[in-house]
């Protein structure tokens, strides 16, 4: 019998289902400013829809994310680090050091076999997360994309000094104003990122391979900056957002089998 | 001797003259991208309305972030030092100042003769400065100025919006704007937040009356009736309370008195 993942993120919903270990379907959904209580049904609509099951045969729904408490068809919750860590194992199984950069999220996992030996999060500040980035996108008047790319022909480094995100708006801005270009502010912001996430990465203790998942994995720029900060090779599955929908479904999976 | 006190803050820039005991004219200009130029528009400003000219100024003091650019300044001095200043000349009872900006805030302890005896400052983070109260005039679409007043209405419900992170903040406003709470009870949400801040920080440096409150976020009335309510007490606020460093700096001008 199928089960069900959902990760209600700050910015969009994930699900993922599930059909004996085999990933059946997947849906992301922006959240907007609306309620999320519709958010989740329509997710949850379309990929019953996509995997073409009847609804009455999922076995067990599990969430997961900053939302994850508003799932009221979930029959139990599970945490953002126990997620990522059972979704990367079945997706990148040499994989022992997680970072998952979200919307709101910066966390390194250091994993064993799927379960989160120790982890490490941004509770207190927004650097280092997509929320940041969005922000330093906006003043440069690139999509989060474009600006990943643009970083990539950085010809000139330079450095963003201000590690709050609201104040490396004003930096952004004089960056700007003194003619710099946009290639090496954009390789900047993308460095203060990284460094922020090898900080918390040496905290969890770096143990290759490394993986990173959330939104922020699908950017060129994050990847390589992320690359060139820890001087390894990071490992990206082909759908990094719904690592965590995927975490949830394997648990809701075990749950049904014990 | 005419003197000058120019404070170039991150988001306005200020200028005082002054004769012997005497503020002669007072400006308030935004900063704009060159600080240089914002300095030099502050002081044309002032010396306008006084019908002077550059020359008539006999010493000039710089303070704020800006203060390393000012090419007609004969000193720079520090802010906290500026701010201690100019708050004791205007409340010589004044011991507690808090002085919060758009991009910092600082905690001054002084004694009966406006010295320095502790202080803390943030200007790393931009939580707990103005700029967190701008963000969330924007967050909910009301003008900044607006939002002291509206703070202070009954509210329905108790709402909690994050102090640690500017950034986390707008995410707990579109949380609540998810959840279709009033903007009213988000908004005092979110100035409770920032008064916690802010009186944190007070009892860092340890708090002895009299406060004055200095600084753009005087001018918000939701803040400081707050904050007096917490530490139980009134805080003097000047007429124009974002003069104060340029007031200082102008005072500090080593040849102010005549002889």
């Amino acid at each position: 019998m199928p089960t069900v993942g959902i990760d209600v993120g700050f910015e969009s919903t994930k699900v993922v289902i599930l059909k004996g270990g085999m990933l059946l379907a997947h849906a992301i959904v922006p959240n907007g400013r609306q309620d999320l209580d519709r958010v989740i049904n329509k997710a949850l609509e379309e990929v019953i829809a996509k995997a073409e099951t009847p609804a009455d045969c999922v076995d067990c729904i599990i969430a997961t994310g900053d939302g994850g408490a508003q799932v009221t068809v979930a029959h139990g919750q599970a945490s953002e680090a126990q997620c990522c860590a059972r979704g990367s194992a079945m997706l990148m199984p040499p994989a022992h050091t997680i970072l998952d950069m979200g919307a709101e999220t910066c966390m390194a996992v250091r994993t064993c076999r799927g379960m989160p030996l120790n982890i490490v999060r941004n509770d207190r500040c927004a650097s280092g997360t997509g929320r940041s980035l969005k922000m330093a996108a906006k003043m440069l008047g690139k999509s989060l994309e474009d600006m990943g790319v643009l970083s990539l022909l950085s010809r000139e480094e330079i450095s963003i000094n201000n590690t709050c995100a609201v104040f490396a708006e004003s930096e952004i801005i004089s960056k700007i104003h003194h003619q710099y270009r946009v290639e090496d502010i954009a390789k900047a912001v993308f460095r203060g990122l990284a460094r922020r996430a090898h900080s918390l990465i040496v905290k969890v203790g770096l143990e290759k391979d490394v993986a990173m998942v959330g939104g922020l994995a699908n950017n060129a720029g994050m990847i390589r900056a992320l690359q060139d900060e820890l001087g390894c090779q990071v490992l990206v599955p082909d759908q990094p957002m719904i690592v965590g929908a995927l975490g949830a479904a394997l648990i809701a999976e075990g749950k049904t089998r014990s | 001797m005419v003197v000058c006190g120019v404070d170039i803050g991150s988001l306005s820039t200020k200028a005082v003259l002054m004769e012997n005991d005497e503020i002669l004219a007072w400006c308030i200009v935004p900063t704009g991208p060159d600080s240089v130029e914002s300095a030099e528009r502050a002081v044309g400003a002032v010396l306008g309305e006084e019908n002077l000219a550059l020359g008539h100024i006999g010493y000039t003091v710089a303070t704020g972030y800006g203060r390393a650019n000012v090419p007609f300044a004969d000193k720079t001095i520090s802010e906290i030092s500026c701010h201690a200043a100019g708050s004791h000349w205007t409340f010589p009872e004044v011991r507690t100042i808090l002085d919060m900006g758009g991009q910092d805030c600082k905690a001054i302890r002084c004694d009966e003769n406006g010295r320095i005896s502790n202080f803390i400052m943030n200007d790393k983070c931009a939580a707990g400065t103005g700029r967190y109260l701008e963000r969330v005039a924007d967050s909910l679409g009301l003008a900044l100025d607006s939002i002291g007043p509206l703070s202070m209405a009954a509210v329905d419900e108790v709402l909690s919006v994050g102090s640690n992170c500017v950034v986390f903040a707008e995410g707990d406003i579109i949380r609540l704007q998810r959840a279709s709470k009033k903007t009213n009870d988000i908004l005092a949400g979110a100035t409770d937040a920032i008064v916690e801040r802010i009186v944190e920080l007070l009892e860092r440096v340890g708090v002895e009356p009299d406060l004055c409150i200095s600084g753009g976020v005087a001018k918000n009335i939701g803040v400081v009736r707050r904050v007096e309510q917490k530490l139980g007490l009134r805080a003097r606020i000047a007429k124009e309370p974002q003069i104060m460093g340029a007031l200082g700096a102008a005072l500090l001008a080593p040849k102010r008195q005549p002889g």
